[in-house]
């Protein structure tokens, strides 16, 4: 019974709890300026041989790997800046042997509550190992200062803390996950990219070339539309090149028939040179295109609050 | 008497654990050196992501094969976007423990890299070929199987 006892404190007392508190940040940033984001933590009863683990979600054309800096302060050692370095792509944590955190985190958490996929995680860990013992209770504060992304855009940033003698577990004791409202990038380059709300239209990924596959969403769920009740949907599409030359794909066919993903969503997959012919000298600079029925009869377009004539949604097409 | 059961017992342990442990030293403790990664033959896709999403069903890969010949050369029918696009000559970076394919295409002095895995899945040997054709921001991973009729 004595042995029962003492087996149920040890682990007791082995099971460490992170806890992340709060996320400061500006709901507004602007493209190409530093931005702060601040992050309190702080851990409770644990023993081990550890280091802090911090990952961040954020818009993969931000190259946040190259342009992020993380430091944080702790109650081990107050007064002290110490720092955190980014986790090398061949070290997996420790439950999730072969993957990367940027794989076993999307995983898990794919890119949390925003609506396109061109996000990434990176992680950091800190410089310092800590030997834990029981019953610590130790805060720390997170300071993670990265370049804006040159683009306009609205997303919702992800925190995540853990440490690395835990490495991803099954035991959400361990690590807890946080997102931002959603936060909006002003005066950058091009058509603001909203990783927030779902539209009818969807372009992803949102970086690419002519030699990258596309897929086009139409997503009928984001609000009544003229082509809730159509049986097939159709891309109706054009690609603009470098050298001004158009190239249509306007029938409705086969080849531009849309699958239907679920419920009101249809997507078309495609190798962007391939499915518009376009030749070898050539860059695709921007897609127009829209969505229609069978006969044509009935379509999706892009639509104005002023009132301006509908006109074909715009995608453009840039690799950053 | 059960004193001397008991010593008798004993000896007849320690000539036992003494008789196992010149057994094991008389075993050949060379490691048993690893094999070289052989990829001759045709592949085809079985599985495609990009950027970790799975887009196997969203179009049609069942088309294109690589085909690697023993003497480096290598061909492609069907092309998709890949690492290269036209034929050339291959090489692994260690031919025991590969972790990049090394591919040039034939007129070509520049190499084309692509991070290469070697697993077993399903009870079947797969390539995982990882690469950007398009915008470096774009990670696409094709699984190959070998064509059954050359299993």
């Amino acid at each position: 019974m004595a042995g029962f006892a003492s087996l149920l404190l040890t682990t007791i007392v082995f099971v460490s709890c992170v806890y992340l508190d709060s996320v400061e940040y500006e709901s507004t940033l602007k493209a190409g300026d530093d931005a702060t984001f601040t992050v309190d933590m702080h851990i409770d009863a644990s023993k081990a041989s550890t280091r802090l683990i911090f990952s961040l979600l954020v818009p993969k054309s931000w190259n946040a790997t190259q342009n992020t800096t993380v430091t944080y302060t702790d109650t081990y050692n107050e007064g002290i800046v110490k720092t955190m370095s980014v986790v090398s792509s061949d070290v997996a944590p420790k439950n999730c042997p072969g993957m990367t955190w940027d794989a076993a985190l999307k995983e898990k958490y794919g890119v949390g509550p925003n609506v396109l996929n061109d996000m990434e995680w990176i992680t950091f860990q800190s410089d310092e190992m800590y030997e834990i013992f029981d019953g610590d209770k130790q805060n720390a504060k997170i300071s993670i200062v990265t370049k804006v992304g040159p683009e306009n855009m609205r997303f919702k940033l992800g925190f995540f803390v853990n440490h690395s003698d835990d490495g991803l577990s099954s035991d959400e004791k361990h690590y807890k996950v946080l997102y931002s409202d959603c936060i909006e990038v002003i005066d950058g380059e091009g058509e603001l990219i909203d990783f927030c709300e779902m539209h009818f239209n969807l372009l992803q990924p949102s970086n690419a070339t002519k030699d990258d596959i596309l897929t086009v969403k139409f997503q009928g769920e984001a609000e009544a539309n003229d082509l809730d009740n159509a049986n097939e949907i159709y891309l109706i599409a054009k690609a603009f090149t470098n050298t001004g030359h158009e190239y249509a794909l306007t029938e409705r066919t086969a080849k531009t028939k849309m699958i239907n993903e679920e419920g009101k969503t249809y997507s078309l997959t495609f190798w962007a040179a391939d499915y518009f012919g376009i030749p070898a000298n050539e860059e695709i600079l921007r897609i127009e295109y829209y969505f229609t029925n069978e006969d044509g009869s009935k379509s999706v377009m892009q639509t104005y609050e002023t009132g301006e004539p509908a006109t074909w949604f715009l995608s453009m097409l840039t690799c950053k | 008497m059960k004193q001397t059961l008991y010593i008798k017992l004993l000896l007849f342990c320690l000539i036992g654990f003494a008789a196992a442990c010149d057994k094991f030293e008389s075993q050949n403790t060379s490691v048993p050196e690893e094999a070289e990664k052989v990829i001759d033959g045709t592949w085809k896709i079985t599985k495609a992501t990009r950027n970790g999403v799975d887009i196997t069903g969203l179009m049609d890969f069942s088309q294109f094969r690589i085909r690697f010949n023993h003497d480096k050369t290598y061909s492609i029918a069907n092309y998709l976007p890949f690492v290269v696009k036209a034929d050339g000559t291959w090489s692994l970076d260690d031919p025991q423990y590969p972790f990049h394919l090394n591919l040039i295409e034939n007129g070509s002095s520049e190499t084309f890299t692509s991070t290469f895995n070697y697993p077993v899945v399903n009870g079947k040997r797969t390539i995982l070929l990882s690469f950007s054709p398009g915008c470096r921001n774009n990670i696409y991973t094709y699984s190959f199987e070998k064509e059954t009729s050359e299993n």
